[in-house]
C-alpha cells in the first residue's frame, strides 16, 4: 500500500506535534479576574483536550491505515524513506526508513488504542498538567517509532526514547517508592541496551548496512563477534523489556508506583516491544540461531509462566498481583516463539496484542478503584461490589478475560500458542499448562477478596463509575475484548502473514543446518 | 433441518442474555445517574417502565427457550426419521494461524438432538419456576442473564462439531456455573463455592486441554467425528490409522485418558467431585438446572461423544468404569447421612452420574444417554421441589421440616413422584434406565456392577429417610428468613408455592413417569447409536432376574429406612441410633471420608500456599531481586568513591599528575 503520502511519518511524529502545541499554549487557565477566579467552568485544562484530541487523531491515523492495509501483499507497507547518514561521508549507511507489515500493523493501533486509553484514564490528574501529558505523547512517539522502525538505529534510538518519559513520568507523578523504582526501571533497561548496542553494532558493521530488510544472516559468518554471541546480547535486552524470570523484577516495582496510565502504556504496549524485537529482530535477521535456541527459549518461557503465576498468589497488593501476572502471560510469547513455526509465533503475536487489552484493562479498572478506595492493599477491601458494581462489573470482565476464558481475546492467543507449540516443545507445554490453572486461582481468589463478601460499611461513601471518560474507556476496552474473542481473524489474519516470512526464513535455516550437519 | 436453525437455537439465549444484561446495566446506571432515564411524554411512559421492569430480563428468555424448544423437538423428530445418523453440514472457518484451522460448526447426530430437547426443555421449566422462586429478589435481572448465558453455554456445547469449540464451551459453562452459584455473593460461603468450583473443575480441563492439544499435534484434526473414525476403525499392531491420520495406541490412551480428567471434574467424580456439595450455596433453581442438565451432564456426555476412543483403550474404560462403580457406592453412603435437603440431593446426583460413568466404562453407551436424559428430568424435579419446600419455610435444614405433605400437597406429590424415578421403582423411567445399566454392568464386569446394585439399594434409603423428615412426622417450625434476605415472613405456617413454581414440578413429574417408556422396541437407543461411527440397531433390554432383585433390593431398602425413622425413638432405646454406635464411622462420613480437608486445607492451602507459593515468592524478593538491587547498589558505591577522583580540584590534578610522573619515573629508572 503505497499512499502516496508519508502518512506513517504523521502518525509516529504526530504526537511530538501535539508535545509542541501543548508547550506553546498555556496550561491550566485560571483567569487572573478575581471576579470569575472561582465561577464554575472557568478552569479550562487546554493540556488534556490537547492531548485528547492528538492522540485520538493518532488512533484515526492508525485505523486509517488498518484499514487501507492491504492484506492481499506480503512485505512492508506505508513504507517512509531516505538516506539520513550516508555510505560516502562516513563508512556506513542509517537511512531513515519506517514501514508497516502484518506484524506491526496491529501492534501500532494497539498503541494509538492504549494511549487514548492513557490519556481518558489520567482525566482527574492536577498536578502539572502540561508537563504530564507532554510526556505521555512523547511516550507515544517513541513506541509507535520502535514498531515501525525499518533500521536498527532508528530502532535503538526510539528504544531508549521511550526511557525519558517513562523516568519523569513514574517519578513525578507517581507513588510510594516512586524515585527508586523509576531508577531500577531505568538502569535494569539502560543494562540490556548496552548489550543490544553491542549486537546491533556487530550486526551492522558485518552486513554492512543496519537496514533490516537488508540483513542477510549468511553474513554474520565474519561479525567481530560470534552469531551466537550476538543473538544473546540482543534477547538480553528484550527479555529484560518483556520480562521473563529472572530478569523481571524491575516490573512490579514500576507498576506498583506507576501512575495509573503509565501503567497502562507499560503493560499494554512498552513489554510488547520485547516480544516484538524477538521476531522482527532476533528471528528474522538470526533464523538459524533462533532454530538452534528454540528449546532454551520455550524452557524459559515456562518457567517465567509457571513461576509467575506462582508468586502471584501470595501478591496482597492489587497492582503487584497484576504486574506478576504479566510475568506468566509474557512467558506465552517466548513458548509460542519457540515453537519455530507459523501457528505458534501466530499465537506469540496474538497475547502481545490481546494481552495489550486485557492486562490495560484491568490496571484501568484497579486504577479507577484506587482512586476511589485511595487502597490497592487486598486485605482493605471486601464487597465492593455493592457499592461499586459498574467498576466490579467492568473488573470482573476484564479478570475473566485475564485467565483466558473462551470468546474472550486472551483464549485465541493462548489456545493457539499451545497447539502451535506442543508438537515441538512437548515437556514445556505441558509444564506451561498449569499456568492457565494458577491464573484461574490468584484471578478468582483476588475478586473473591475484593469485590464480594458482605458489605463494608466504611466504602459506602464510594461513587460508582460516573464519568463519560471513565464510560469510554471500560466500553471501549470490553468491546476490542470480546471482538478479539469472537472474531480473531480481523487481526490473526494480518499477524499470520506477519510471522508467515519470519517462520518461513527461521524454517529454511534449520533446513539448511541439518542438511549440512547431515552432509557432514 | 437446515443449518440455520441450530444457530437460531443457539442464539435465541443469547439475545435474552443480551437484553437480560442490558436490563441489569440499565438498573445500576439508574442508580448512578438520575438523569439516566428521564420521563417521557404521554403514552411512552408506560411503555418506557415496562422496559425498564425487571420482566425486560426474564419473558425473553422465556420465549427464547419456547421457541427453541418447539424447534429442537422438531430436530428430534426429523432425527428419529433418521434414526439418528448425523446431517451433512459443513463447518464455518472461524480462524487460521499457519497450519492450524479453528472451525465452528454444528454436528446433528441423534445424541445431539435429544441433548437439545433435554436441556432447552428442562431450562425452559426452571426458568419459568425462577420467575416465581427469584420474584423480588435485588439481582432478578442478572439472574435471569446468567441464566441466558449458562444455557447458550451448554447449548454450544452439545451442538459443537469440533474439540476446540466444544472445550471453548465447555469452559464458558463453567465460567457461567462461577457466576451462578456465586450469585449471592455477600455470602462469604457463596463467593468461596464459586471459586472452588471452577478452580475444582478446571483441574481435571487441564487433562482436557492437554488431551486437545496432544490428539492434534499427533494428527492434526480436530474434528469430532474424524477422531471418532480413527478411533473405530484403525487399530493394528500398536497404531490406529485411518483415512490418511495416525496415532499411536499409547498417545489415543493418554487421549482417552484427558478426556476422562475433564469429565471427571465437570461430572463431579471422585476425587475431584468435593465442589459439587458447596455448590448448593447457589439459588436452587440452578441446582437444578446444574445437577440435570446442564454443567454436570456436560462430563457424561463428552465422554457419550468420544465413546469410540473410550473403548479404543482398555485402560481408559476399565479406569472410568471403576472410578464410576466407586463414586456411586461412595456418594450414596455419604447422602445418607446429610442433614440438609439440597445436600441430599447433591450427592445423589453424584451417585447417580456415577452410574452413567460406570456405563460407559462397561460399554453401556446408549443406557449411560437414556440415564442422563431421564436424571436430567427426575433430578431438576427433586431439585426445584426442595426449593418448594424452602420457599415457604427459608431452611434447607431437614431437622426444621416434617410433615410438610399436609401444607404443600402439590409439592409433596411430585417429589414422591420424582423419589420413585430416582429409586428406580416399576415403571418410572429411572427405573428403565438404572435397569438398562445394571444389565450392562451385569454383561461385561461383575465387580462393577455388585457395586452399582449396592448404591440402588442406598439409593432408595437415602430418598425414603430425606422424604420422611421433609413432609412425614411433626412440623418443627422452619427458620426465620435472614435478615436482608426475602423469604417467607412467616414460616411457622407454611403454604404451597405460587403457581409459576408448581406448574414446573407437575410437568417435569409426568415426564419423569413416562420417558422412561422410551426405551420400549430400542428405539431411544437405535437414535443415539446413530451418533456413533458405526451405528446399529439398539435392542430392549430386558432381564426378570435383575428387575426382579434390583426392586426386591430397592423395597426392602427403602422399607427399612421408612421403618428406622419411624420407630426412631425405639431404635435408639435399642442402642443402635447412627449417633451413638457408630459415631466414628459416621463422623468419618459427615466430614465427607475427610478427602475436601486433604485437598483444599492440606494440599491447597498448607502446601502450596503456605509452603511451594510462600518460598517461590521469598526467593523472588530475597534472592532474585536482591541480586539486582546489591548489583546495582554496589554499582553505585563504586561510582560515588570514584567520583572522589573527579572533583574538579586543579590541585589535585596537578598532585595526581606529579605522582604519576614519579610512579612512571621509577619505574622506567628500576627495569
Amino acid at each position: 500500500m503505497d499512499p502516496g503520502f508519508p502518512v506513517l511519518s504523521l502518525l509516529i511524529f504526530l504526537p511530538l506535534l501535539g508535545v509542541l502545541l501543548i508547550a506553546l499554549l498555556p496550561g491550566k487557565h485560571t483567569p487572573t479576574d478575581w471576579l470569575v477566579q472561582n465561577a464554575p467552568g472557568n478552569q479550562v485544562d487546554y493540556p488534556k483536550w490537547l492531548a485528547l484530541g492528538i492522540s485520538l487523531g493518532t488512533l484515526l491515523i492508525a485505523l486509517v491505515m488498518f484499514i487501507l492495509f492491504d492484506r492481499s501483499v506480503a512485505g512492508f507497507q506505508f513504507v517512509d524513506e531516505f538516506d539520513w547518514i550516508s555510505a560516502e561521508a562516513v563508512g556506513f549507511n542509517v537511512a531513515y526508513a519506517f514501514g508497516v507489515d502484518g506484524l506491526s500493523m496491529p501492534l501500532v493501533f494497539l498503541t494509538a488504542f492504549l494511549t487514548v486509553v492513557a490519556v481518558l484514564v489520567s482525566w482527574r490528574v492536577d498536578l502539572r498538567t502540561k508537563e504530564y501529558f507532554a510526556w505521555l505523547l512523547v511516550l507515544e512517539t517513541s513506541v509507535l517509532g520502535v514498531f515501525t522502525s525499518l533500521d536498527l538505529i532508528f530502532f535503538f534510538l526510539f528504544w531508549e526514547l521511550e526511557l525519558i518519559p517513562m523516568f519523569l513520568l513514574i517519578s513525578i507523578w507517581g507513588s510510594g517508592n516512586r524515585n527508586y523504582s523509576a531508577l531500577k526501571f531505568v538502569l535494569y533497561t539502560i543494562f540490556g541496551s548496552a548489550f543490544m548496542l553491542a549486537g546491533f553494532l556487530a550486526l551492522g558493521v558485518a552486513a554492512d548496512t543496519f537496514d533490516i530488510r537488508e540483513i542477510r544472516h549468511d553474513a554474520l559468518a565474519a561479525a567481530f563477534l560470534p552469531a551466537p554471541a550476538i543473538f544473546a546480547f540482543i534477547l538480553i535486552a528484550f527479555a529484560i523489556k518483556l520480562p521473563v524470570a529472572p530478569l523481571h523484577t524491575w516490573l512490579p516495582d514500576a507498576h506498583t508506583d506507576a501512575p495509573t496510565a503509565v501503567s497502562v502504556l507499560l503493560a499494554g504496549v512498552l513489554l510488547k516491544m520485547g516480544g516484538y524485537g524477538i521476531l522482527r529482530l532476533l528471528f528474522t535477521l538470526m533464523p538459524d540461531v533462533a532454530a538452534d535456541a528454540d528449546l532454551a527459549l520455550a524452557i524459559i518461557g515456562a518457567v517465567s509462566i509457571v513461576y509467575g503465576a506462582v508468586i502471584t498468589i501470595r501478591q496482597t497488593d492489587l497492582k503487584r498481583l497484576i504486574a506478576y501476572s504479566s510475568v506468566s502471560h509474557m512467558g506465552f510469547v517466548l513458548l509460542g516463539v519457540s515453537a519455530l513455526g507459523t501457528t505458534g509465533m501466530s499465537g506469540a503475536a496474538m497475547q502481545l496484542v490481546t494481552h495489550g487489552l486485557i492486562t490495560g484493562m484491568l490496571f484501568v479498572m484497579v486504577g479507577l478503584v484506587y482512586d476511589r478506595t485511595h487502597t490497592r492493599q487486598i486485605a482493605d477491601m471486601r464487597g465492593l461490589a455493592h457499592y461499586i458494581p459498574l467498576l466490579g462489573i467492568g473488573m470482573v470482565f476484564a479478570g475473566l478475560a485475564g485467565l483466558g476464558l473462551p470468546a474472550l481475546a486472551g483464549f485465541v492467543a493462548e489456545i493457539t500458542i499451545f497447539l502451535g507449540a506442543f508438537g515441538s516443545q512437548t515437556a514445556p507445554v505441558s509444564i506451561a499448562l498449569l499456568g492457565v490453572l494458577l491464573a484461574a486461582a490468584y484471578i478468582l481468589w483476588a475478586l473473591q477478596r475484593t469485590f464480594f463478601g458482605p458489605k463494608d460499611e466504611k466504602w459506602a461513601h464510594l461513587p460508582d463509575a460516573n464519568h463519560w471518560s471513565e464510560y469510554t474507556i471500560i466500553i471501549a476496552l470490553t468491546a476490542l475484548i470480546v471482538l478479539l474473542g469472537v472474531y480473531p481473524s480481523i487481526v490473526m489474519d494480518l499477524l499470520e502473514m506477519g510471522v508467515a516470512p519470519i517462520a518461513a526464513t527461521v524454517e529454511a535455516a534449520a533446513a539448511s543446518a541439518s542438511s549440512v550437519a547431515g552432509g557432514g | 433441518m437446515p443449518e440455520t436453525i441450530f444457530w437460531v437455537i443457539l442464539f435465541l439465549p443469547l439475545t435474552a442474555f443480551a437484553l437480560a444484561g442490558l436490563s441489569a446495566l440499565n438498573q445500576n446506571l439508574q442508580r448512578q445517574l438520575p438523569a439516566w432515564n428521564p420521563r417521557y411524554p404521554g403514552a411512552l411512559q408506560p411503555l418506557a417502565d415496562q422496559l425498564r421492569g425487571p420482566r425486560l430480563a426474564s419473558t425473553p428468555l422465556i420465549i427464547a427457550l419456547a421457541v427453541a424448544f418447539a424447534l429442537a423437538l422438531i430436530n428430534l423428530i426429523d432425527s428419529i426419521g433418521l434414526r439418528g445418523l448425523p446431517l451433512e453440514i459443513g463447518a464455518h472457518q472461524l480462524f487460521t494461524a499457519g497450519d492450524l484451522t479453528v472451525n465452528l460448526g454444528v454436528r446433528i447426530d441423534g445424541l445431539t438432538s435429544v441433548m437439545l430437547v433435554v436441556v432447552t426443555g428442562v431450562s425452559l421449566l426452571v426458568q419459568i419456576y425462577s420467575t416465581g422462586y427469584m420474584d423480588g429478589d435485588h439481582g432478578y435481572r442478572r439472574y435471569f442473564a446468567f441464566m441466558a448465558l449458562f444455557t447458550t453455554s451448554m447449548l454450544g456445547l452439545v451442538l459443537a462439531d469440533n474439540l476446540l469449540m466444544l472445550f471453548a464451551f465447555w469452559e464458558l459453562v463453567g465460567l457461567t456455573s462461577y457466576l451462578l452459584i456465586g450469585f449471592w455473593f455477600h455470602r462469604p460461603a457463596a463467593a468461596a463455592a464459586a471459586k472452588k468450583a471452577f478452580l475444582v473443575t478446571r483441574l481435571g480441563d487441564l487433562g482436557m486441554l492437554a488431551a486437545m492439544i496432544l490428539i492434534y499435534s499427533r494428527t492434526g484434526t480436530l474434528e469430532i467425528a474424524a477422531i471418532n473414525e480413527l478411533a473405530e476403525h484403525g487399530a493394528e499392531a500398536g497404531m490406529f490409522a485411518f483415512n490418511g491420520l495416525m496415532i499411536g495406541q499409547t498417545a489415543m490412551t493418554l487421549f482417552g485418558l484427558g478426556l476422562i480428567a475433564g469429565a471427571v471434574g465437570k461430572s463431579a467424580q471422585f476425587p475431584l467431585h468435593i465442589w459439587l456439595p458447596d455448590a448448593m450455596e447457589g439459588p436452587t433453581p440452578v441446582s437444578a438446572l446444574v445437577h440435570s442438565a446442564t454443567m454436570v451432564a456436560a462430563g457424561v456426555y463428552l465422554l457419550a461423544r468420544f465413546f469410540p476412543v473410550i473403548h479404543a483403550s482398555s485402560t481408559a474404560s476399565d479406569l472410568i468404569a471403576w472410578i464410576g462403580a466407586g463414586t456411586a457406592l461412595g456418594a450414596a453412603i455419604l447422602a445418607l447421612v446429610q442433614v440438609d435437603i439440597k445436600r441430599v440431593l447433591a450427592y445423589s446426583t453424584i451417585s447417580q452420574l456415577a452410574y452413567m460413568m460406570f456405563a460407559i466404562g462397561v460399554g453401556g453407551y446408549a443406557a449411560a444417554v437414556f440415564h442422563l436424559m431421564t436424571h436430567a428430568f427426575f433430578k431438576a424435579l427433586l431439585f426445584l421441589g426442595s426449593g418448594s419446600v424452602n420457599h415457604s419455610t427459608n431452611t434447607f435444614d431437614m431437622r426444621k421440616m416434617g410433615g410438610l405433605r399436609l401444607a404443600m400437597p402439590i409439592t409433596f406429590l411430585t417429589f414422591m413422584l420424582g423419589t420413585l424415578s430416582l429409586a428406580g421403582i416399576f415403571p418410572l423411567s429411572g427405573f428403565w434406565s438404572k435397569d438398562e445399566i445394571l444389565i450392562e454392568a451385569w454383561d461385561h464386569n461383575k465387580g462393577v456392577f455388585v457395586l452399582g446394585l449396592l448404591a440402588a439399594g442406598l439409593t432408595a434409603a437415602y430418598m425414603v429417610r430425606a422424604i420422611y423428615m421433609t413432609f412425614f412426622g411433626e412440623y418443627r417450625g422452619g427458620e426465620e428468613a435472614a435478615p436482608g434476605e426475602h423469604g417467607n415472613p412467616d414460616p411457622s405456617h407454611p403454604h404451597e408455592s405460587p403457581r409459576s413454581m408448581t406448574t414446573p414440578l407437575i410437568i417435569l413429574s409426568v415426564i419423569a413417569f413416562i420417558s422412561g417408556f422410551l426405551t420400549f422396541g430400542g428405539e431411544f437407543q437405535t437414535w443415539v447409536y446413530g451418533a456413533l461411527p458405526e451405528p446399529h440397531a439398539g435392542k430392549f433390554h430386558w432381564s426378570w432376574g435383575i428387575f426382579l432383585g434390583s426392586t426386591a433390593l430397592a423395597l426392602v431398602a427403602g422399607g427399612a429406612a421408612f421403618m428406622f425413622m419411624h420407630h426412631r425413638d425405639r431404635v435408639r432405646s435399642w442402642g443402635i441410633d447412627g449417633s451413638s454406635t457408630i459415631p466414628a464411622a459416621q463422623r468419618f462420613a459427615t466430614n465427607l471420608f475427610y478427602l475436601d480437608a486433604l485437598g483444599e486445607n492440606l494440599l491447597a492451602r498448607r502446601l502450596f500456599y503456605g509452603g511451594i507459593a510462600r518460598v517461590t515468592a521469598w526467593f523472588d524478593a530475597a534472592v532474585v531481586d536482591g541480586i539486582v538491587n546489591h548489583a546495582w547498589r554496589g554499582g553505585l558505591t563504586v561510582a560515588s568513591t570514584a567520583r572522589f577522583v573527579q572533583n574538579g580540584w586543579v590541585q589535585a590534578g596537578a598532585i595526581s599528575i606529579g605522582l604519576g610522573g614519579m610512579i612512571i619515573w621509577i619505574a622506567v629508572v628500576l627495569f
